[in-house]
C-alpha cells in the first residue's frame, strides 16, 4: 500500500459519515475563528493602546543618565542640546525624540504643601508627541518655551483649590544640591485618567523647568518613539549600537512596569479563555475519533486478519484523523481571514459612553486587529496538540485489539 | 559645720548613686540638654560631598527650649537668607528669591534638608528624641576612645516621627551623643550619624564635627562642623516668627 494510497483511504474514510466529519471539522473551525478574532483583537489593540499610552509618558524607549532609572536624581542628567538631539535622530527606526526634565519638589499655595512630580516639557514638541495641549480642561496650554507658567493636575489643583491664574510655587532640590525654587502661574488645568497622576502631576515648559532646577541645558529622559511596536526590541539595540555605554537605553516596560503586567494578564485572561473553548471542542474531536475507532472494531479486525501491518493500520487512522483537524482548520481559515483582514483596514469604531472613556485615556477609540503571523501559528499549533492529544486513543486501541474476539463482534 | 559636712556627704553619696542607676531616660535627656541647653546659637558650615561633586554651605541656627528652632543659611550667595523655622509641630522656610514662606508638610519632614544627608526632621526636629521616644539601655562600648552607652530609642505610639527605631551612642560622664544610627519602620539602618572632634565651645565640651552617611551610599556623606557656640542665654520666644524669619539678616 503507498502512502498516498493510504492517504487516499483516510480521506474516503472519514467522508464515510459525512454529517458527523462536518460537525466535528465545523466546532474545530468555529473554535479557531473564535479564537482568531479574539486574540487578533486582543493583540491589535495592545499594539494601539501602547502606541497611544507609551507616549504619555514611557516612550517606547528612554534614554536616560545611567544613574537615573536608581533613584531619579536631579543630578543625573543628559545633554539637551542641538548636537545631541542630532545624535539620536541618527538611530535607526526613531521617528521622534522629545526631551524631558522630570524631578520632585514641594508645591505650595497658601497655606498647603505636598510633594509633587514636576515635569519639564518642550511644548510644542510635547503636544505634537502625546497631545499634552488636549488634556487642558481649563485656562490654556503653554505659549511661550520659557514662561513662568504650570499646568497642574485636576485632584492636585482640588487639594490646593487652585484657580487658573493663581501663584503656585516649587520648591525642593536642585542640580548639584542647589536650591530649586519657584513661583508661577497656574495657566492651565489639565486631567489625566489616572487619579495617582492628576494627584500629583505638575507641567513646566522646559526652559523653565532648567531654570528652576538650575541644570542648564540638561534633561533626565529622551524619549523615543518608533514606527510600530513590534519593532520595539530592533529600536532598543540600534540604540545601544548608537548611545553607547555613557546613555542607558530603558524600553517602556521597564519604566512602565505597571502597564506591562496589565497587557501580561489581559492576555493570559484571553489565552486561557480560548484554552476552555479548546478543551469543549477537544472534547468533541475526542468523541468522534472514539466513534470511528469503536464502529470499525470488526473492519479493523478483518482487515488486520487479511494480513495488513498494525502500524499501517495506525498510520491510516492517524491520517483520518489528521484529515478532519485539517478540514477544520482550512475551514476556520477560510472563514476568519476575509473577517480579519476586513477589521483590520476598518476597526470597529466604539461609539457612546465607551468611546468617551476610551478617549480620556487617550486611546483612540477603536478596536484594532492584528494580522500577526504568530497568531495563526499558535492557533495551528494548539489544533494540532489537539489532534495528537486525541488520536493516542485509537492508536492503543489498535495496537491492543484482539483479533478473535473483535471479529466475532465482542467489543 | 560638721552637720552640714555630713550632709553634703550624703548628698554626694545619693547622687552617685543616682549616677549609677541613672536610667536611658535621663541620660538621653541630658545629652539633649547638653547640646542645646535651655537656649543655643551655633554658627557652622555644613558640607554635601558626593561622587561628582561638593557644596558648602554656611549657617547660623538658634532655638529655645524644645519647641522653637530658626536655622538661617548665610553662604553661598545664592541661598543666603533663606531660613527654616520650627514652632512645636510645624515647619517653614523662607525662599528669598521668591518671597515666599513655605509651609512643609508632615509628609516631607522625612526628605533631604537643603540637598543634604540631613532630613528636614533631622535638623529642625532635634529635641523629638526626648519628647516622642522611649529609652532603653541597650550596652556598652567604646565609640572613637570614649565609652559610651548604647541606648535603643523606640517612638511613642502615634508620635509623628520619621524614623522606626533610633540607637544612640552617649558619652559617659560627656553627655555628649557619639554616633545615631537611624532605622527605618522596617528596621533596616538608613543614616548613621558620627561625631567627633570633641572641644570645647560656648563653655562647654561638645563634637565640634558630626557626619551623617547614608547606609545605602557609602560614597556620600554630609559633615557639619560647629564654629562657635553660645548657650542658656535670653532670648524672646517671639524671636522664633514667621516675621522674623523674612527679616534676619545675619
Amino acid at each position: 500500500m503507498t502512502p498516498e494510497f493510504t492517504a487516499r483511504l483516510a480521506w474516503r474514510n472519514i467522508w464515510r459519515q459525512k454529517r458527523r466529519t462536518l460537525i466535528s471539522a465545523g466546532a474545530i473551525a468555529a473554535a479557531l475563528l473564535l479564537a482568531l478574532v479574539m486574540r487578533s483583537m486582543q493583540e491589535g489593540s495592545y499594539a494601539q493602546n501602547l502606541d497611544n499610552a507609551t507616549r504619555f509618558y514611557s516612550g517606547y524607549l528612554q534614554l536616560q543618565e545611567p544613574g537615573f532609572a536608581e533613584n531619579q536624581s536631579i543630578d543625573h542628567l543628559l545633554p539637551g542640546n542641538q548636537t545631541f538631539y542630532e545624535k539620536i535622530k541618527s538611530i535607526r527606526g526613531v521617528t521622534i525624540a522629545v526631551p524631558r526634565l522630570e524631578s520632585f519638589a514641594l508645591g505650595a499655595a497658601g497655606i498647603r504643601s505636598k510633594g509633587v512630580m514636576v515635569m519639564g516639557v518642550a511644548p510644542r514638541a510635547e503636544d505634537d508627541y502625546s497631545g499634552l495641549a488636549a488634556r487642558v480642561r481649563k485656562g490654556r496650554y503653554f505659549i511661550d518655551e520659557d514662561e513662568k507658567a504650570v499646568l497642574v493636575g485636576g485632584k492636585l489643583a482640588e487639594y490646593f483649590s487652585l484657580k487658573v491664574g493663581d501663584e503656585f510655587v516649587l520648591y525642593g532640590q536642585g542640580y548639584h544640591g542647589t536650591t530649586a525654587a519657584g513661583l508661577y502661574r497656574v495657566a492651565g488645568i489639565i486631567h489625566f485618567p489616572n487619579q495617582q497622576i492628576d494627584a500629583r502631576i505638575v507641567y513646566l515648559p522646559l526652559k523653565t523647568a532648567q531654570a528652576l532646577y538650575q541644570t542648564g541645558n540638561q534633561v533626565s529622559a529622551w524619549v523615543l518613539h518608533g514606527n510600530a511596536v513590534k519593532e520595539i526590541p530592533k529600536l532598543e539595540t540600534s540604540a545601544r549600537e548608537q548611545m553607547g555605554n555613557n546613555v542607558n537605553v530603558r524600553n517602556w516596560a521597564d519604566i512602565s512596569p505597571e502597564l506591562a503586567q496589565q497587557i501580561a494578564l489581559d492576555r493570559a485572561s484571553g489565552i486561557f479563555m480560548i484554552l476552555v473553548l479548546y478543551g469543549v471542542v477537544g472534547f468533541g474531536l475526542f468523541a468522534t475519533i472514539v466513534m470511528m475507532t469503536l464502529e470499525r472494531r470488526r473492519e479493523f479486525a478483518v482487515m488486520l486478519a487479511t494480513g495488513m501491518a498494525r502500524k499501517k493500520l495506525q498510520v491510516l487512522v492517524m491520517l483520518e484523523s489528521l484529515f478532519l483537524a485539517l478540514t477544520g482548520v482550512i475551514m476556520g481559515l477560510v472563514l476568519a481571514f476575509p473577517i480579519l483582514i476586513w477589521f483590520y483596514y476598518h476597526p470597529i469604531k466604539i461609539t457612546g459612553d465607551l468611546a468617551a472613556t476610551f478617549e480620556e485615556m487617550g486611546f483612540e477609540a477603536i478596536l484594532p486587529f492584528s494580522l500577526a503571523p504568530e497568531l495563526f501559528v499558535g492557533q495551528m499549533f494548539i489544533v494540532l496538540i489537539l489532534l495528537v492529544l486525541c488520536s493516542m486513543y485509537p492508536l492503543v486501541r489498535i495496537y491492543k485489539l484482539e483479533l478473535a474476539g473483535a471479529l466475532k463482534g465482542n467489543l | 559645720m560638721k552637720k552640714s559636712l555630713i550632709l553634703l556627704f550624703m548628698g554626694l553619696l545619693i547622687m552617685t548613686h543616682q549616677a549609677q542607676a541613672e536610667t536611658a531616660n535621663e541620660i538621653v535627656v541630658k545629652a539633649d540638654l547638653k547640646m542645646r541647653g535651655e537656649s543655643s546659637y551655633t554658627e557652622m558650615t555644613m558640607q554635601i560631598v558626593r561622587p561628582a561633586w561638593t557644596r558648602s554651605m554656611s549657617m547660623k541656627a538658634w532655638s529655645k527650649e524644645q519647641n522653637y528652632s530658626l536655622v538661617l543659611v548665610t553662604a553661598p550667595a545664592q541661598d543666603k537668607g533663606s531660613s527654616s523655622l520650627k514652632r512645636f509641630k510645624e515647619m517653614w522656610n523662607w525662599v528669598p528669591n521668591i518671597e515666599r514662606i513655605i509651609k512643609i508638610a508632615p509628609s516631607m519632614l522625612g526628605q533631604s534638608w537643603m540637598g543634604s544627608d540631613f532630613t528636614n526632621d533631622d535638623l529642625i526636629n532635634q529635641s523629638s528624641i526626648v519628647v516622642d521616644y522611649t529609652h532603653e539601655l541597650i550596652q556598652e562600648e567604646v565609640f572613637d576612645g570614649t565609652p559610651c552607652w548604647v541606648i535603643e530609642s523606640t517612638p511613642k505610639p502615634n508620635a509623628p516621627v520619621v524614623w522606626g527605631k533610633q540607637v544612640i551612642w552617649i558619652s559617659k560622664g560627656e553627655y555628649n551623643m557619639r554616633r545615631v544610627e537611624y532605622y527605618d519602620e522596617f528596621e533596616d539602618l538608613i543614616n548613621t550619624m558620627s561625631t567627633f572632634d570633641v572641644k570645647i565651645l560656648g563653655g562647654r565640651k561638645i563634637p565640634a564635627r558630626q557626619e551623617m552617611q547614608p547606609a545605602d551610599k557609602p560614597e556620600q556623606k554630609t559633615v557639619l562642623l560647629l564654629h562657635k557656640a553660645q548657650f542658656d542665654f535670653d532670648i524672646p520666644t517671639d524671636f522664633f516668627s514667621q516675621k522674623n524669619m523674612r527679616g534676619l539678616r545675619i
